[in-house]
């Protein structure tokens, strides 16, 4: 773990609890995705979320991600693959499944 | 007529006079207009617009669902709920698969659509919102009331532009007369308070640019130069007469007739002689089986843009002769474009309920040659058995409705 977890987790977390209308203090990293009642494409958006607000880019596939992961675990994983700056062109990272 | 009537069982409104009904009643009944500066269009041409003030979403709908929801749906949910609770429509009487949604809107909502092409333009399209898309599709505001309300009957949305509310009635009417549906929760909701939705309408030279907000909407006034941008919504329940009576439903008004149709003559201006608007309501007075010496009331389009008002006046005054006492609820609402139609519907059943025709705010003199009963200052008492109100679109899209007391 870098020395800058926190600080990525935090964030991950406000915006995470912007995205849902709760309070941060109520969002604790054990929790999974799925326990938050946080589908797939609400995960895309939190990725792309903090893509935007941490000026990050991530690759296509966020192996590790999922909706069985614990905020914690998602923190790390994301943290480990982030690169500085703007993503290359290419769908988001993540999971959603969409119909129509 | 044998046919099964069908009845307006409950209303819903979320609009710039307030989200109850009889406060919305008693503000437009007090014709001062509520049009004021909008920090969302600081800077643009037009920079003022009758907002949606008392609609608390987050307080309402809970943090997760109003954020997930654009402006447009948060309203619709708004307005049905309401509908429903006024409808005192609930189990053992809600059949889910019997009971449709219609909805009308008349543009995309573009809420969050800024930031989005901004990131497309400086070339990071993985940093667009996969919410962006679901979260402003029109039929969007239709299917979140379904599934707030656990209803499963036809659901979707009516597009006709500034005629959206009052098609969307119209269908639902009919879904309900087909013996479709027993209960269709029907109306339209919209908010164009968007930067570029503001901007585009400037652009078209249809909004008012008086430097007075207050001044602004004047419909059917000789000095009338164009529309000022509201928001809002309505939901009416539109419920067949015999299932009303099983659950022991109290009716609010009945919807008679629907008439609709297509001038078929200029993208953006109506037809000059009203031609579509003339045959939108004959068809509705046909529909309801009325001729025009039953109609006691009307609430017009009136939008206050130059060839709309002048368009309608000449429409009204050919079928009615004299029309009936007249208002332009515009004036004090500003023009809630898709939602207008609904919104209107709703006032209409409101004036039927309370025998009153509210003023037209922002109108002094009419047209020179023109001029109809158009209530002004006060609302006025008016003993009516039927009313009418009118919905006219770009595209040349016309709807008008006939209702009548319970």
């Amino acid at each position: 773990m870098s020395a800058q977890m926190p600080q990525f987790q935090d964030r991950m977390i406000r915006l995470l609890a912007e995205q849902l209308g709760v309070d941060a203090e109520e969002l604790r990293p054990e929790q999974t995705f799925r326990e938050l009642g946080v589908d797939s494409l609400a995960l895309v958006e939190l990725v792309v979320a903090v893509e935007n607000d941490l000026d990050l880019g991530f690759p296509a596939e966020l192996d590790g991600v999922s909706r069985e992961s614990t905020l914690g675990e998602a923190c790390s994983v994301l943290e480990a693959l982030a690169v500085p700056g703007r993503t290359p062109a290419g769908p988001a990272g993540g999971e959603a499944r969409v119909e129509g | 007529m044998s046919r099964d009537e069908v009845l307006v069982t409950g209303l819903g409104l979320v609009t710039p006079a307030g989200a109850e009904p009889e406060g919305v009643w008693r503000t437009v009944c007090e014709g001062v207009s509520t049009a004021r500066p909008d920090p969302l269009l600081a800077g643009l041409p037009v920079a003022y617009s009758c907002q949606v003030a008392e609609f608390d979403a987050e307080a309402e709908l809970g943090g997760r669902l109003s954020r997930r929801l654009d402006r447009f749906t948060q309203f619709a949910v708004g307005a049905a709920r309401r509908a429903v609770d006024d409808a005192k429509l609930a189990a053992p009487h809600w059949a889910a698969e019997r009971i449709g949604v219609v909805l009308g809107t008349a543009g995309n909502s573009l809420d969050r659509y800024a930031d989005e092409f901004r990131r497309l333009a400086d070339g990071s399209p993985r940093r667009v919102s996969p919410s962006a898309l679901p979260r402003s599709l029109p039929s969007m505001s239709a299917a979140e009331v379904a599934l707030e309300l656990g209803a499963h009957g036809p659901n979707f949305v009516v597009a006709s532009a500034c005629a959206s509310g009052a098609t969307a009635l119209g269908v639902a009417r009919d879904m309900v007369r087909s013996g479709g549906c027993d209960v269709v929760l029907a109306g339209g909701s919209e908010s164009a308070r968007v930067p570029i939705t503001a901007t585009g309408f400037a652009q078209l030279g249809a909004l008012s640019r008086n430097p007075d907000p207050q001044c602004a909407c004047r419909p059917f006034d000789r000095e009338r130069d164009g529309f000022v941008l509201g928001e809002g919504a309505a939901v009416l329940v539109v419920e067949s007469q015999a299932h009303a009576r099983a659950r022991g439903a109290q009716a609010r008004a009945r919807l008679l007739g629907y008439g609709a149709s297509a001038d078929a003559h200029h993208p953006t201006a109506p037809h000059p002689e009203a031609r579509g608007a003339e045959q939108a309501i004959r068809g509705a007075l046909a529909d309801a089986d009325r001729t025009p010496d039953q109609i006691h009331h009307v609430n017009t389009h009136g939008t206050a843009t130059q060839l709309g008002d002048a368009a309608e006046a000449h429409a009204l005054r050919r079928v009615f002769g004299e029309p009936p006492p007249a208002t332009a609820t515009k004036g004090v609402l500003g023009h809630a474009l898709g939602a207008s139609g609904a919104i209107e519907a709703a006032l209409t059943v409101l004036a039927l309920q309370h025998q009153q025709v509210p003023p037209t705010a922002g109108l002094r003199l009419q047209d020179a040659g023109a001029e109809f009963d158009l209530v002004t200052r006060g609302p006025r008492g008016v003993a009516m058995e039927a009313a009418l109100t009118t919905s006219f679109g770009f595209g040349g899209h016309n709807a008008a409705l006939v209702l009548a007391t319970a």
